[in-house]
């Protein structure tokens, strides 16, 4: 029995010791931070917020916020909106967007960035029928890039008669892992061309890239915007990439969506080099784009307390006494606020899915008085964009209007133009018939039997227009360049 | 019983975890297993003898030149490639040249090359001889740093490899049998008989005469001579194509060679020595040069028999000559970890 174990012992010692390994080690440093698919990584704390609060309290909202890939934010924000029933039921104290910034990995931070952020909130009412949760939504949107270096072979590749294989290395498609950021280079494709006149190869690269992270992508201009829900995300092959080899920049392009995994997007790149012998070199990809993270959504319930508290929504008093949210009604509020029976205004009631709410500004022709609290109007935002942007709801033409409105023109519309034009509905004046202008907007070049906006001072005997019938208000013009919507009879040499 | 049959498997186990058991270089702590490399051995070409063995050239990196893993720390890290080179054949080697490729010479850069100053390092090896059991040797030394260090690159990994170009003769001089009379009765005790007598032991040369077969009539005599590259990682080709003077964009070796270069060996006319009567060559087939296939050619030589009753034993030198190219490779790990 003894020598049972002994032996049993023996046989347990000798399982760990093969494990050992003397001499050196692989490798003293880790020096691979370019790993990874994500970017940023935001969680909540523990408790914060709580699962469950009382009616009224305030609480905070933490967030942890880690940088899990190799580039450093420099501008990033994180949104905390109140996405559940009942608008007013949660007011955010500080401002419902936070700046941060954070490292990403090296060599000496393999963990990269670490931050805290808190968000102070307090619940000013609840719903008068029993909720499930009220319901949170938090998303982070931030700078990034993807920094994929990658070991190509470059081969010397000849039109005459094919050289024998003493290459050291070999053109294969690259699979690569990840790079430490939401977008990836998934795979490389090399081709070669002969060497051309000029003594140099035309190198191509396939490169693959997708979005890994689970996010959406945005312009690296308006990330802030689309965080904000006034921009919009772009799609994965609107993201400029360049691409550097042996200090050569190359020429990059989208190709579009791979057949066999539309998941990837294809760019090629290009260049030519001279290539004397067979050697591997570094190929440097880059994107930079703004990241926007997949909503994380934080649920939590809040308790009643019985009593004489509001049980519908305290409103702030000086924005009336409940006229436009319902009826007043019996509850005590904060000092300053008055409990009312609606959570949102009679505008948005009202107009709701139309794109009404309570704004400062108003789209032309939209507003609907007397339906919104304080100085606000219910009306359509006025669009504070380009006049002919593509996202403009209210979208027009920058026109010169020499000095009138737009009303010759068809009516004002939103957005901006560039100083002495004016954002109007048409690019034509009125004066030209429907027909005759049809879908061209242009002026027919003979005017004659055709209306055509002149000068008045053109018009009568001895001047150049003689005019059958004459409108106003359908020309541009002020003072001496007033314009008169002419039936042209003749034109007088 | 069973004490002894667990003790013997006891022992047993304790053997198999004990060779698993590695050094960090992949040597085995106990001297079991097949170690990383045998180019570090006593017995490889670098002891080979005069006129015997296949090498011409034989050639390595030194130890720890390259070092398998490099940390590069900032521009400027440097590192050292030392070739050790050995002429492990029976020919002098004169004007043989030695690339380094392999690598991006935009990021590692050479800063100083012994002997020569520049690549290609041309060199001369004297061959094994009786004087010189060894063979000649010559160590190229390549200092290089490492410069345009490619931003947002963690590591690369070239291969290096060293090429040497030269130019070579494979000399073997095999005892024919000159027997005007090969037919006649096998009682008649003759000095020699014609057969294919030729025991290959090596020339000391890497392309090789592996055999000679002998036929004769009482007018002619035929010999088979059996030629191969001993070499599998070695390249044969057209000595025209040996040119130190010309760079990577020349068609010439190591860069440009390509299929209708290599596996080409010229020779000269086989002739038996002696001046008095011997064999006279009438022909031989194919011409020079020779084209091996597989790495083997045949050469079929007619001679005419020499005017004598006499039966005689002959040495016949045949001489090859060809360019070589040996190559060695070694991959280097390049880490970066200097602070951004």
């Amino acid at each position: 029995m003894g020598m049972y174990k002994i032996t049993i012992f023996s046989i347990v010692v000798l399982f760990f010791l093969s494990g050992c390994e003397i001499g050196t080690q692989d490798t003293v440093m880790d020096s691979d931070v370019h790993t990874g698919t994500q970017g940023l990584i935001i969680s909540t704390i523990s408790g914060s917020p709580p699962k469950e609060i009382l009616h009224r309290s305030p609480f905070q909202i933490g967030l942890e916020l880690r940088n899990k890939g190799a580039t450093n934010i420099n501008n990033g924000y994180v949104l905390v909106k109140y996405i559940g029933k009942g608008k007013d039921y949660f007011n955010i104290l500080d401002e419902n967007t936070k700046a941060f910034s954070l490292e990403g990995k090296s060599v000496l931070n393999l963990g990269g960035g670490y931050d805290i952020l808190l968000f102070n909130v307090e619940n000013t009412a609840v719903s008068k029928e029993e909720e499930p949760g009220y319901f949170f939504g938090i998303i982070g949107c931030y700078d990034y890039k993807t920094s994929a270096s990658v070991e190509v072979c470059l081969n010397p590749v000849s039109a005459e008669t094919a050289k024998i294989g003493l290459d050291v290395c070999s053109t294969d498609d690259l699979v690569l892992g990840s790079q430490g950021a939401p977008i990836a280079v998934k795979k490389i494709k090399e081709y070669i061309l002969p060497k051309q006149e000029s003594g140099k190869s035309i190198v191509y690269f396939n490169v693959y890239l997708q979005n890994v992270g689970g996010g959406s992508i945005a312009l690296l201009e308006n990330y802030t915007d689309v965080c904000r829900g006034k921009g919009k995300t772009i799609n994965l092959e609107d993201v400029k990439i360049s691409a550097k080899i042996k200090n050569e920049e190359m020429s990059c392009e989208k190709v579009g969506k791979d057949k066999e995994n539309p998941e990837q997007v294809i760019f090629i790149c290009s260049t030519a080099l001279e290539i004397l012998e067979s050697h591997t070199t570094i190929l440097n990809i880059e994107a930079k784009y703004g990241y926007i993270t997949k909503e994380i959504g934080v649920t939590m319930k809040v308790n009643k307390i019985a009593g004489d508290f509001c049980e519908y929504v305290c409103i702030k008093e000086e924005w009336g006494v409940c006229d436009v949210y319902g009826e007043g009604t019996e509850g005590k509020c904060p000092d300053g606020m008055k409990c009312c029976t609606e959570s949102t205004s009679l505008c948005e009631r009202d107009h709701q899915n139309d794109g009404y709410g309570c704004y400062d500004e108003c789209a032309e022709g939209t507003l609907d008085k007397d339906k919104c609290p304080g100085d606000l109007k219910c009306c359509k935002e006025l669009y504070v964009g380009g006049c002919e942007d593509e996202e403009n709801p209210n979208k027009g033409n920058c026109v010169n209007t020499y000095g009138t409105s737009c009303n010759p023109f068809g009516g004002v519309r939103d957005g901006t133009c560039d100083e002495g034009l004016r954002c109007c509905a048409q690019s034509n004046p009125l004066c030209m018939t429907e027909e005759e202008l049809g879908d061209s907007g242009v002026n027919y070049a003979d005017e004659v039997d055709n209306y055509y906006c002149v000068l008045e001072s053109e018009i009568g005997n001895n001047k150049p227009y003689t005019c059958a019938n004459t409108t106003s208000s359908k020309c541009p013009g002020m003072g001496d360049n007033s314009k008169i919507c002419c039936y042209i009879e003749s034109k007088n040499n | 019983m069973k004490e002894k049959l667990v003790l013997i498997g006891a022992i047993l186990t304790i053997i198999l975890f004990v060779t698993g058991c590695t050094t960090g270089d992949g040597q085995t702590g106990f001297g079991f297993g097949s170690k990383s490399s045998d180019r570090f051995d006593d017995d490889t070409p670098f002891t080979a003898q005069a006129h015997q063995g296949d090498d011409g050239l034989a050639l390595q990196f030194a130890k720890n030149n390259p070092p398998t893993k490099i940390y590069y720390t900032s521009a400027g890290t440097p590192f050292n490639v030392i070739v050790e080179l050995r002429n492990r054949g029976a020919h002098q080697i004169d004007d043989a040249y030695l690339y380094l490729t392999g690598y991006d010479k935009n990021i590692i850069q050479d800063t100083r090359i012994t002997p020569g100053g520049s690549l290609p390092v041309t060199f001369d090896l004297e061959p094994v001889t009786n004087f010189n059991p060894e063979g000649g040797y010559e160590t190229v030394e390549v200092e290089n740093t490492i410069l345009n260090w490619p931003e947002g690159t963690d590591s690369y990994k070239p291969t290096i490899r060293a090429s040497v170009c030269y130019r070579y003769e494979t000399v073997a001089n095999p005892v024919i049998c000159i027997d005007p009379h090969p037919f006649s009765s096998l009682s008649e005790d003759k000095p020699c008989r014609v057969r294919n007598s030729y025991d290959y032991s090596g020339q000391g040369a890497p392309v090789a005469i592996t055999g000679v077969e002998q036929e004769g009539t009482e007018d002619l005599l035929h010999l088979k001579i059996q030629v191969q590259n001993m070499q599998v990682r070695g390249v044969v080709y057209d000595e025209d194509k040996y040119n130190p003077d010309r760079g990577p964009d020349s068609s010439s070796c190591p860069f440009n060679l390509q299929y209708k270069d290599i596996n080409k060996v010229d020779y000269d006319d086989p002739d038996f020595s002696g001046s008095g009567t011997k064999p006279q060559l009438i022909e031989c087939k194919p011409d020079s040069p020779i084209r091996l296939v597989d790495n083997k050619a045949t050469i079929f030589c007619k001679f005419s028999m020499p005017e004598t009753d006499e039966i005689y034993q002959s040495p016949v030198n045949i001489r090859l000559h060809y360019g070589y190219l040996n190559y060695e490779e070694m991959s280097v790990d390049i880490m970066n970890v200097a602070s951004e």
